[in-house]
């Protein structure tokens, strides 16, 4: 058991970011903001009014890449010239460093951009010898720092001065950490499984499927929204964004929402107003999921939702991006603080409009 | 004070029993103006005298011995335009012998066409012999001693490395110690370059005969000629290694 001398007394200063915006507008930042989110550990579908998953969506969910977990990995291996060149520049790569924990030991991550982020300690940047930035959210107590490494650079080759210098920096730390990787090739004439031979010989390989989980919901309280009204209707006609999303929280939890009012454990109860739905399904999948396939996925519960008759008022996507990993959204800090939490869920509305939800704990930059 | 008396004695009117005895001894008040007499005692009692001569004697110093040379007066102007600069220095506290040595300070630099690391190779074959004899390894010598000695040596000569450092661009860092000042070292690296690293915040490590010592540069910041005599705190209490 390990307890926290010190408390911290300060509320948490969490940060939810919700926009409304269309599918259809130009100015649409669903893409992006996918695309941005690098690392996904979760991804999970909440559609209510309906018993079994779509096998269209079912079969997305099946498509979904393997990843690998490469173990001891020495950082040199990362700028090595053919790991560089077949690899970083040929696809996008997904590295995280795994078991790794952001606020007590270094963490590494490989970006799609190309770029190498290090989160490390004062001790190992000292040693380190390169130049990085302290941390956002412990500026007084320097004690973690951020060195960034862009491996695309065309000068980023052996021989060149910033490379010896990087290589020397590794070297001289030894630093080494288990990885996690997804990789996915440029074109369609090089396999995905490519990069595991690259790595099999030296180092111990495991090659993981992500794991699929699905619950149903029977007789469920839904609150009731409206596509195009964030607040709270004048006179309750709906509920406002907040509570709808505190609500999809309850119940991806697991949390019933109609005990009695003087339950012991919780007194949650859904918010006004509400209907009544027989059937609802939940499904996630969890491991080390590109956002490309969340892209994918998220392509089929919309053109589901255009084609369906079915009485679904919306669909809820999420995405839960890993506690630990150095960045949250492109190459904006992470930290870990008290949950790490750093997910985005997309509310899609029949009428291809949708909200987009985006929350982070306290140790990090507002989305 | 004596001078003083002096003084009073000689310029009091005469004593009682003198003026009393006045005319027994033939003293009379003078009946001319004091020059004139003055004038007419040389003439009495110098011979050869020359009127001329007179201005010469009121000359009222007359150096004997030779007097130390006078600065050239370039030199002096010099001085006033500094007097302020140093002035300045002064409050800071500065040690006497950085504020002289700052004229000579042209001395130690090391011009450019010497700073070659070939040139201080045979400095540093010099050092490792001289660490030889200082320490004297065997298997069995005592660490203690060893790390006392150490911190005695002199480094110049020694080839150096920053292992750990605040500002990460003097890590990695290699060379031949040139100079070594109260706070910083002079280094020149295998490229041929001068680099000046400062002692604070950085950790160095030298290797002779198959040993590495570390040195904490914050603990290290003294001239080299103090730190041979200076008391180093073992173990050390209340001192971090921690930059």
């Amino acid at each position: 058991m390990s307890l926290t001398l010190k408390i911290d007394v300060r509320p948490p200063r969490s940060k939810l970011v919700i926009e409304k915006s269309s599918f259809d507008d130009d100015k649409s930042r669903h893409r992006k903001n996918v695309e941005e989110h690098h690392f996904n550990h979760m991804v999970e579908l909440f559609i209510p009014g309906c018993a079994e998953l779509p096998p269209s969506v079912q079969a997305e969910f099946d498509r979904c890449d393997d990843y690998y977990l490469i173990k001891n990995v020495p950082l040199t291996e990362l700028i090595n010239k053919d790991f560089i060149e077949n690899f970083v520049k040929k696809g996008s790569l997904y590295m995280l460093s795994h078991n790794t924990h952001i606020d007590k030991h270094n963490a590494y991550a490989v970006l799609p951009t190309g770029q190498l982020i290090l989160s490390v300690h004062k001790d190992t940047y000292e040693e380190l010898g390169l130049v990085g930035q302290p941390s956002q959210f412990n500026r007084k107590v320097k004690r973690k720092f951020v060195v960034e490494v862009d491996l695309t650079q065309d000068i980023f080759v052996p021989g060149k001065k910033n490379y010896e210098r990087v290589k020397q920096g590794f070297q001289r730390t030894k630093l080494k950490a288990d990885f996690l990787l997804s990789w996915k090739p440029e074109g369609t004439r090089q396999l995905a499984g490519s990069i595991l031979s690259h790595f099999q010989g030296s180092y111990e390989c495991e090659r993981h499927s992500q794991a699929q989980q699905t619950s149903r919901h029977t007789d469920l309280l839904l609150p009731v929204v409206h596509s195009t009204e964030l607040e709270e209707g004048e006179d309750g006609q709906w509920c406002s964004a907040r509570e709808w999303y505190e609500w999809l929280g309850a119940v991806s939890c697991g949390i019933s929402c109609n005990e009695a009012p003087e339950h012991y454990i919780s007194r949650y109860s859904c918010p006004d107003p509400n209907e009544l739905t027989a059937a609802a399904v939940r499904h996630s999948t969890t491991g080390f999921i590109a956002p490309g396939n969340v892209c994918t996925l998220q392509e089929a519960v919309r053109s589901y939702m255009r084609d369906n008759k079915s009485t679904c008022p919306w669909a809820a996507l999420t995405a839960h991006g890993f506690v630990d990993s150095p960045v949250s959204w492109a190459r904006r800090e992470h930290g870990f603080h008290h949950g790490g939490e750093n997910l985005y869920t997309f509310l899609i509305f029949r009428d291809s409009n949708y909200w987009l939800f985006q929350a982070v704990g306290t140790n990090d930059i507002c989305p | 004070m004596e001078e003083n008396q002096e003084q009073d004695l000689l310029y009091q009117p005469l004593p009682q029993y003198v003026s009393e005895e006045k005319e027994k001894l033939g003293l009379q008040e003078l009946s001319c103006p004091k020059d004139k007499f003055v004038e007419s005692f040389l003439d009495r009692h110098i011979q050869n005298f020359k009127p001329n001569e007179k201005k010469e004697l009121k000359k009222s110093y007359l150096l004997l011995d030779l007097p130390y040379r006078q600065k050239p007066t370039v030199g002096k102007k010099k001085n006033t335009s500094h007097s302020r600069k140093r002035r300045e220095k002064k409050v800071y506290d500065i040690p006497p012998e950085t504020q002289k040595s700052e004229g000579r300070k042209k001395v130690y630099d090391i011009p450019p066409e010497h700073q070659k690391y070939s040139l201080y190779v045979p400095l540093h074959n010099l050092w490792l012999q001289y660490i030889k004899d200082l320490l004297q390894v065997t298997p069995t010598s005592n660490l203690n001693l060893m790390q006392k000695k150490m911190l005695k040596a002199d480094l110049h000569g020694a080839l150096i490395t920053v292992c750990k450092s605040r500002c990460p661009s003097y890590v990695g860092l290699t060379g031949i110690i040139l100079q070594e000042g109260q706070k910083v070292f002079k280094v020149i690296t295998k490229e041929d370059k001068l680099k000046t690293v400062p002692k604070a915040n950085s950790v160095f490590s030298v290797e002779f005969e198959g040993l590495r010592a570390k040195i904490y540069g914050n603990h290290f910041c003294t001239r080299t000629a103090q730190r041979a005599s200076k008391k180093f705190k073992l173990p050390m209490v209340k001192q971090t290694i921690d930059l």
